[in-house]
């Protein structure tokens, strides 16, 4: 991984469309602001981790599908 | 309510995360609750999903669809639309959830999807239960 040093108000340039500036710093919490075209997309890493995680958790047989309708039913 | 998209491969192209080599979907309804339905792999066997119709089970869900997403999926108008959210399955079944933070959004005139993560991802969740059982006490709860 590439480390930088920056200071506030400073930029980095991703792949001449992609800006990220460190907008303020207190304590540990750093305010990042990013420029980018519309189709990139940007999620917090822990967001994008989430999902990836329930998204794989939720494979599932058919023959599920056919129990859970049947509790579903009972408790309607 | 999913019948439309019954039989009907959806091409999501990658954007199941963890799945992001799978593009192919097969969707078919649930005979006996049309609320539901199955999404499995047409490309990788043993890879499918339960579904179901997301604003069913909770009423208040509501979410915009991004420019850059109808502009991916070519969308022009609501009526194009069906949304699900993956479901998983708990034992007890009573327990399962339903993942309304990363719905997928399918464009029934062309039959493409793609999973969107909502910004705003506190406020929905990735594990909100479909049923809700009356409370054991106090908070009255719906009576349905």
């Amino acid at each position: 991984m590439l480390i930088l040093t920056r200071k506030t108000g400073q930029a980095i340039v991703l792949d001449n469309g992609i800006e990220i500036l460190v907008s303020s710093i207190d304590g540990d919490q750093v305010k990042i602001g990013i420029q980018a075209p519309r189709e990139v997309t940007i999620l917090r890493k822990e967001v994008y981790e989430e999902v990836r995680q329930s998204n794989r958790e939720a494979t599932s047989s058919k023959a599920n599908l056919q129990k859970l309708l049947g509790v579903m039913e009972k408790n309607s | 309510m999913l019948q439309i998209l019954h039989d009907r491969i959806i091409r999501f192209k990658g954007s199941l995360l963890g799945f992001d080599d799978l593009d192919a979907f097969l969707f078919s309804q649930a005979e006996s609750n049309p609320m539901f339905g199955y999404l499995e792999s047409i490309e990788q066997e043993g890879v499918g999903f339960i579904v179901a119709w997301p604003f069913h089970f909770f009423p208040e869900y509501e979410f915009e669809i991004e420019e850059r997403v109808k502009e991916e999926l070519r969308i022009a108008g609501h009526q194009e639309v069906v949304v699900l959210s993956l479901v998983r399955v708990k034992e007890p079944f009573t327990e399962s959830t339903a993942n309304i933070t990363a719905p997928l959004v399918i464009n029934l005139s062309n039959n493409e999807g793609r999973q969107i993560i909502l910004q705003n991802e506190h406020r929905y969740g990735t594990r909100r239960k479909l049923l809700r059982l009356a409370e054991p006490s106090g908070s009255g709860g719906d009576a349905c």
